[in-house]
């Protein structure tokens, strides 16, 4: 987490949030994203989020994957297209909130064999990793607000004995309820 | 005699059922996409544009490893999403008859658009080994100046995907997505790459961007 300064969004400055498509093999899943944003928008300090599809299509083509700037320093260029200020001012939106990352299966062992007369006997484990990302950009000062980022490891077990009993880690849950809370520690008066 | 009845019925449905599992008659996918507004200035021209039949009427088979098929009709969309960006890109937009009149346009078009599409490939979730449904197309634009003359033609490569819905989905609707998607990547494309082309090209009017041929002429 590196911010210096908490953000108000008091005076009405729109917050959107954004998922990272540019990259195929890590790209977010949909549920987390989903998870993500109904966690900033209920419960305490909630934040009142832009609708994403509709910024999308009102700055079409520029926030779309292969196109969308990928670094603070593009905003300058980009803002400086004809109509896209004024099209980012009608919308409302002061921060644009990027949220990437993935979760990867790093390590497993085990094994469990199955029977159709005597059942499943057998231990099979695996660890997951979440890794998430969230950077906000101020498009009133064209800079980073702040980068906030979430990792969780989780293990999860199968043992069987006759039955398998899957014993799953909720490792997107933790990294979702994470990564939104850091989120919303970082606003204020929305 | 009811309970004969009630058995005759069940095999029958059930041999509609097996008939239907194992047709090789292709689904049918009528895409209809649609794309935003793009937020750019229009290029004060006119542009000659030719939708041909074979684009205009396009359709395409595409089969998993499975068996199961897809007839997949892309003519209206490639029309509808072709039109509607060149009508954001270009003050005015003259429809020409056929590929020959690209060579003789009428005198106030200042160049000729003829779109082709070049090809349509469809990927399964179950045979890509993923979530997805993954569309690629390829489109040709051949680019006609004022007096007839073909200048070159742009290359359009566009991806589209989307995510497999439940175990009830037949694919049909996820196929529809990914091909919305693709036809939105190829619009990204012709927005943002298309006016430089025609400017490389001279085809504009617009001064040479080129840095060194600017400090040139300022000299």
């Amino acid at each position: 987490m590196a911010f210096d300064n908490q953000i108000d969004t008091s005076e009405g400055a729109g917050v959107v949030l954004l998922t990272r498509r540019d990259n195929v093999k890590t790209e977010t899943e949909v549920p987390f994203v989903d998870c993500v944003k109904k966690r900033l928008t209920t419960g305490a300090n909630r934040i009142v989020l832009k609708e994403e599809q509709v910024f999308l299509d009102s700055l079409f083509p520029w926030f779309e994957p292969r196109v969308a700037p990928l670094t603070v320093e593009a905003l300058p260029d980009l803002l400086g297209k004809p109509g896209v200020s004024e099209k980012v001012t009608s919308a409302g939106v002061r921060y644009v909130m990027w949220l990437g990352g993935s979760v990867e299966t790093k390590d497993g062992g085990g094994s469990i064999t199955c029977d159709a007369s005597v059942g499943c006997f057998g231990f099979t484990w695996w660890e997951n990793g979440a890794t998430y990302e969230a950077s906000i950009w101020d498009l009133e000062s064209l800079e980073s607000t702040g980068v906030i980022s979430a990792d969780v490891t989780g293990r999860s077990y199968i043992p069987a004995i006759v039955v398998p009993i899957p014993l799953i880690a909720r490792t997107k849950t933790a990294a979702c309820s994470e990564m939104a809370e850091q989120i919303k520690g970082q606003f204020v008066g929305g | 005699m009811r309970r004969q009845w009630v058995q005759g019925f069940a095999i029958v449905m059930i041999a509609l059922l097996l008939t239907a599992c194992g047709s090789s008659t292709p689904r049918r996918v009528d895409v209809n996409s649609d794309i935003p507004t793009p937020v750019i200035d229009k290029l004060p021209l006119t542009a000659g544009v030719v939708f041909d039949e074979k684009l205009t009427r396009f359709t395409t088979t595409e089969q998993q490893q499975n068996g199961k098929k897809w007839q997949i009709g892309l003519g209206n969309t490639n029309r509808k999403v072709l039109n509607d960006i060149f009508t954001s890109l270009f003050e005015n937009v003259v429809i020409l008859p056929d590929a020959k009149a690209a060579t003789e346009p009428p005198e106030n078009v200042a160049f000729t658009l003829v779109p082709r599409i070049d090809d349509y490939s469809m990927l399964s979730a179950g045979d890509a080994g993923g979530k997805f449904y993954a569309v690629s197309m390829r489109h040709f634009i051949d680019i006609y100046d004022a007096a007839g003359q073909r200048t070159g033609t742009m290359e359009v490569n566009s991806y589209g995907r989307h995510r497999k819905g439940g175990p009830m989905t037949n694919g049909t609707a996820e196929i529809d997505a990914a091909t919305d998607d693709a036809f939105r990547d190829l619009a990204v494309t012709l927005v943002v790459e298309l006016p430089s082309r025609l400017n490389q090209s001279g085809l504009t009017g617009a001064p040479d961007e080129d840095p060194e041929t600017e400090s040139e002429s300022t000299e």
